[in-house]
């Protein structure tokens, strides 16, 4: 038979030895282990959004905490912190902290203008943070069809007017009850935000949304319409971490993690939900 | 396919082409012997006459070998040879059936033992080839694209061993008449049927069962093969609630008719679905239920034409679909995700066998894509998102073999590429140059540039979810060069040692960005746009014959990533980068009736990114708890290793033959670790560390039959 002519008695013996060895000298070196946390660093984050026709209300500059150490806001707040707004019409504002808030700096009465540019300077012991936004353009919402809604079954369409400038429109909707009925969704146990009165939404490019369902209450809402520039709108598209893959959001300011961005609130609209 | 044809005494031969066609030109004239070989069917030879200016057509057919006497000598033959092309791979199926598998033989998680494949892990059938991520990786059947080839989340592969006659792996520098993925090629093409009698075999296992049933027709030959497993009806006998129910089922076929001398045609096609169906009880109340269906369906017709005695042609027309349908209700909340990419083409390839030295071929690759992927959340509520693009791939390639004398030979190609999103217009070029420096040594280099206009958003727990993309008009194709050089060896005793090393950098390779899009966007806003380097030495020393059979390989590699907005824009190793990676396999045939096999693996552990700190940042009035990442996949978790054991026992019953075979996974019970699960949920206390590890020690046993 050609099969027993073609096929070689070789003894196995040494290759299966090798083979072994190999396998020892793989298993001796799987002995290690990773760390379980990297070096804390301290770094600095910027949590700023200019509203066109506002003050500068809340700027906060906070900064990174060790991993495995509880999150005080009084403790991550940065202090001492000199922090300058600016206008490409010459226009500046130093920025004062608010008293009883660490990390919380305001200047309420320099007054955001829209299509201007801002920059932003903090000089801190160690480092200098910069970036800066341009305001997109004013817009106008329209009133919404209907502003008493039935959960799940109205479908009330929002509309707004293009603002020039605008990377995004951001929505925010939320609940003003004292003490709100929760609404039973599916899924709510794996929503971190599931208590939350507020919720937020993002539409790109379009001037035209059908009304999203975002809430966690019935009741009374406050509908808010922004359009946003490209810092805020980078922000909010990745700000959501996928903590196995440990992904961030996007970071518009120079040495520092965070936003500086800004944008138009043209109108508010009142929702009761039932 | 690769059959060996040659006239004894001479130089003179040749290999046959995907459809069993071969020519030998400028024979003188005179009486010769030919020789034809191939893997898995007798050999056989004949006494040919050549005339003078007379052209001499042959049709001949060879009779299928006893499985047991494939992996002789001649196989081992034609398969060394196929592999002195650069970076390829021709593995016999009979070669997979003597290897370790989960339940039952699987294509792709033997594939991915060879150097230069990673799995990202054990759970994955997906090939990561030279840094090249599954997408990049352009998968046939019979000619057909195939855009998810996986089963049972990613767990087991779409092609049923017992279908495939013949699997063709290029890790690198393929030639020009292929393209469209920066990677690599795997073409694999169904058994034809035997054409001179009705043969059927197939095995039942703890997962599945399947059949092949194969036989002649008046005119040419069919193959029908198929699978489906069991799961749901296992479940179904509990009496446990909130069970899920869980099936897959797939089918291949194919007819060969003989339509006129010169002239066939081929009808392919394959059929596999996936569905689970989970119904959410409470007190004997449905709650909720979700279906989720997915699978391909690929189809194609081929006609194959000869325009003279050396010029060959192929025509092909085929469709593929892959499609994921997820419906879920819960208290009367519906969500649904519909998901597809569909491809129809047109092909048409045409072989000239121009003379012993020249070797040419040349075609025509057109597609129409549809890409669709719809979400709707509720009725009525607002949430419907549809994404939906139909663009056009068209590519011309040429290409020809040169001998110039019997030690040199050199592919070179070019690709020419263009499609309507963009639009977009590229180049290919491919060169490979093979130098034999003795009748055991030679020398390759290979170098290319390679296109990719499609990209996908990979779910790594969930294949079924991959999302297809086109490129548009926002962001340039993928680009890929492949710098190659490789060396081959035959040692004694049937040993052959193969040495590659590869340097393959990327442009425009693209990561997901993790956020949510609500309404059509541009590829810029779904995707980061970067740069990858791939770079590596592969060592693959194999014996091919014997009662020892097997392979050891290793490699060192290094792949990674650059993107402006990730890593603060430094490079960071891919998550598939595994530095070190050996494997060994070994199949031994104490008695005719026993096999026993054996796998090992160890390779680097998996990358990681380790949290270094803590921040609060949102909207306003919206705060939200943030972790601050380290150094991107900047840590590795333990390494990875595993040994899986096979053991085979052949009989024969009422006239069946047949084998059972129990494969043991992971028999010293190495529970290798996944990934690591930090859990910050409450933030003002540390995170909870969990590392989660994959599958333990786990018995299977399959009983395969023929008659």
């Amino acid at each position: 038979m050609r099969f027993e002519k073609s096929v070689t008695h070789r003894p196995p013996a040494g290759i299966v030895l090798a083979a072994m060895l190999l396998m020892l000298v793989a298993w001796l070196l799987g002995c290690s282990s990773p760390s379980v946390y990297d070096q804390y660093r301290e770094e600095p984050v910027v949590e700023c959004l200019l509203v066109a026709g506002e003050g500068v209300e809340e700027f906060k500059l906070s900064r990174t905490l060790p991993v495995d150490s509880p999150y005080d806001s009084a403790l991550a707040g940065i202090t001492g912190a000199r922090i300058v707004i600016s206008s490409d019409r010459g226009d500046s504002t130093v920025l004062r902290p608010v008293p009883g808030r660490p990390g919380i700096y305001e200047s309420p009465r320099y007054i955001i203008n829209v299509r201007r540019r801002y920059r932003l300077r903090i000089i801190l012991k160690d480092r200098i943070i910069t970036s800066e936004t341009v305001c997109p353009d004013t817009f106008s919402l329209m009133p919404l069809s209907k502003t008493v809604i039935t959960y799940l079954k109205d479908q009330p369409v929002v509309r707004w007017t293009p603002s020039r400038g605008a990377a995004a429109y951001y929505i925010s909707i939320t609940n003003l009850e004292r003490s709100p009925q929760k609404i039973e969704r599916p899924f709510a146990d794996q929503d971190p935000y599931a208590d939350r009165k507020s919720r937020f939404y993002w539409t790109l490019g379009l001037e035209t949304v059908i009304y999203p369902w975002l809430h966690n209450y019935y009741g009374y809402h406050i509908l808010r319409v922004y359009a946003i520039d490209e810092n805020f709108f980078r922000y909010l598209q990745t700000s959501f971490q996928n903590v196995r893959e440990m992904t961030e959001p996007e970071s518009s300011v120079t040495n520092a993690l965070g936003y500086f961005g800004s944008a138009v609130l043209r109108k508010t609209t009142y929702i009761l939900v039932e | 396919m690769g059959a060996n044809v040659f006239l004894a005494g001479t130089g003179w031969g040749a290999a046959t082409n995907k459809s069993g066609y071969f020519a030998i030109s400028h024979v003188p004239p005179g009486k010769y012997t030919l020789h034809v070989r191939f893997v898995g069917y007798r050999s056989r030879k004949m006494v040919v006459e050549i005339l003078p200016g007379k052209f001499l057509s042959l049709r001949i057919a060879l009779r299928p070998q006893p499985i047991e006497l494939q992996d002789v000598e001649v196989s081992a033959r034609y398969y060394r040879e196929e592999e002195k092309n650069a970076s390829t791979v021709a593995m016999p199926v009979a070669r997979l059936r003597g290897l370790p598998a989960i339940g039952e033989t699987d294509l792709l998680r033997a594939l991915q033992l060879l150097p230069g494949i990673q799995a990202v892990n054990e759970l994955s059938s997906g090939l990561y080839i030279r840094g090249g991520s599954p997408d990049q990786n352009l998968i046939l059947l019979d000619d057909i694209t195939v855009y998810n080839p996986s089963h049972f989340f990613g767990f087991f592969s779409t092609f049923n061993p017992d279908a495939i006659k013949d699997i063709r792996l290029i890790r690198g520098g393929f030639p020009a008449e292929y393209g469209g993925r920066l990677s690599a090629v795997l073409d694999i093409t169904n058994r034809d049927g035997n054409r001179e009698r009705f043969e059927s075999r197939g095995a039942v296992s703890l997962i599945s069962s399947k059949l092949l049933i194969e036989g002649p027709l008046p005119r040419g030959s069919f193959m029908i093969s198929g699978r489906r497993t069991y799961l749901d009806l296992l479940l179904s006998l509990s009496r446990e609630d909130n069970l899920p129910q869980y099936y897959f089922y797939d089918l291949n076929a194919k007819v060969n008719l003989d339509i006129g001398q010169g002239d066939r045609l081929i009808f392919s096609g394959y059929l596999g679905r996936d569905n689970l169906h989970f119904d959410r009880k409470e007190q004997n109340v449905t709650t909720g239920d979700i279906n989720i269906g997915w699978g391909n369906r690929v189809f194609s017709a081929q006609w194959i034409h000869l325009f003279g005695p050396r010029l060959f042609a192929r025509f092909v027309l085929a469709a593929s679909r892959f499609q994921s349908l997820i419906d879920a209700d819960a208290s009367g909340f519906t969500v649904i995700f519909d998901n597809s990419i569909q491809d129809y083409s047109a092909k048409a390839n045409l072989e000239w066998f121009a003379s012993p030295q020249h070797y040419a071929k040349f075609g025509v690759w057109l597609t129409r894509y549809r890409f669709f992927n719809a979400i709707r959340i509720g009725e009525n509520t607002g949430f419907e998102n549809r994404i939906a693009s139909r663009p056009i791939y068209l590519a011309l390639f040429v290409q020809d073999e040169w001998r110039p004398s019997p030690r040199w030979k050199v592919l070179a190609g070019l690709r020419a590429n263009a499609f309507s999103d963009g639009p977009h217009i590229q180049l290919d070029p491919r060169l490979q140059i093979r130098r034999q420096l003795t009748n055991r040594i030679g020398l390759l280099f290979s170098l290319g540039s390679y296109t990719q206009y499609t990209t996908v958003v990979v779910n790594d727990v969930a294949s079924f979810a991959d999302l297809w993309y086109p490129i548009d008009d926002t962001i340039d194709p993928q680009r890929s060069q492949h710098y190659i050089a490789g060396l081959d060896v035959e040692l004694p005793w049937s040993f052959s040692l193969n040495v590659e090393a590869y340097y393959k950098p990327m442009q425009n390779v693209v990561e997901f960005r993790e956020s949510h899009n609500p309404n059509r966007d541009k590829l810029k806003d779904i995707f980061y746009v970067g740069r990858g380097l791939s770079r590596g030495i592969e060592f693959f020393l194999q014996k091919r014959s014997g009662r020892l059979t097997g392979w050891i390989g290793y490699s060192w590699s290094r792949t990674t990533r650059t993107f402006v907005h990730l890593n603060a824009g430094k490079p960071f190793p891919a998550k598939w980068d595994f530095t070190h990676d050996l494997t060994i396999t070994l199949s031994y045939r104490p008695a005719s009736k026993w096999q026993l096999g054996a796998t090992f693996v160890y390779k680097s552990g998996p990358t990681f990114t380790v949290p270094a700190g803590k921040y609060r940042l949102g909207p306003p009035g919206f705060p939200i708890d943030y972790i601050r990442a380290g150094p991107k996949n900047g840590a590795r978790l333990e390494p990875y290793h595993r040994l899986d054991l096979f053991i085979s026992r052949k009989f024969q019953l009422l006239g069946i033959r047949g084998s059972a075979n129990l494969n043991i996974f992971n028999v010293y019970n190495h529970r290798n670790v996944w990934y690591r699960d930090y859990d910050f949920r409450e933030l003002n206390e540390p995170p909870k560390v969990t590392d989660v590890r994959l599958l333990p020690i786990l018995p299977t046993l399959e009983v395969t039959f023929a008659f």
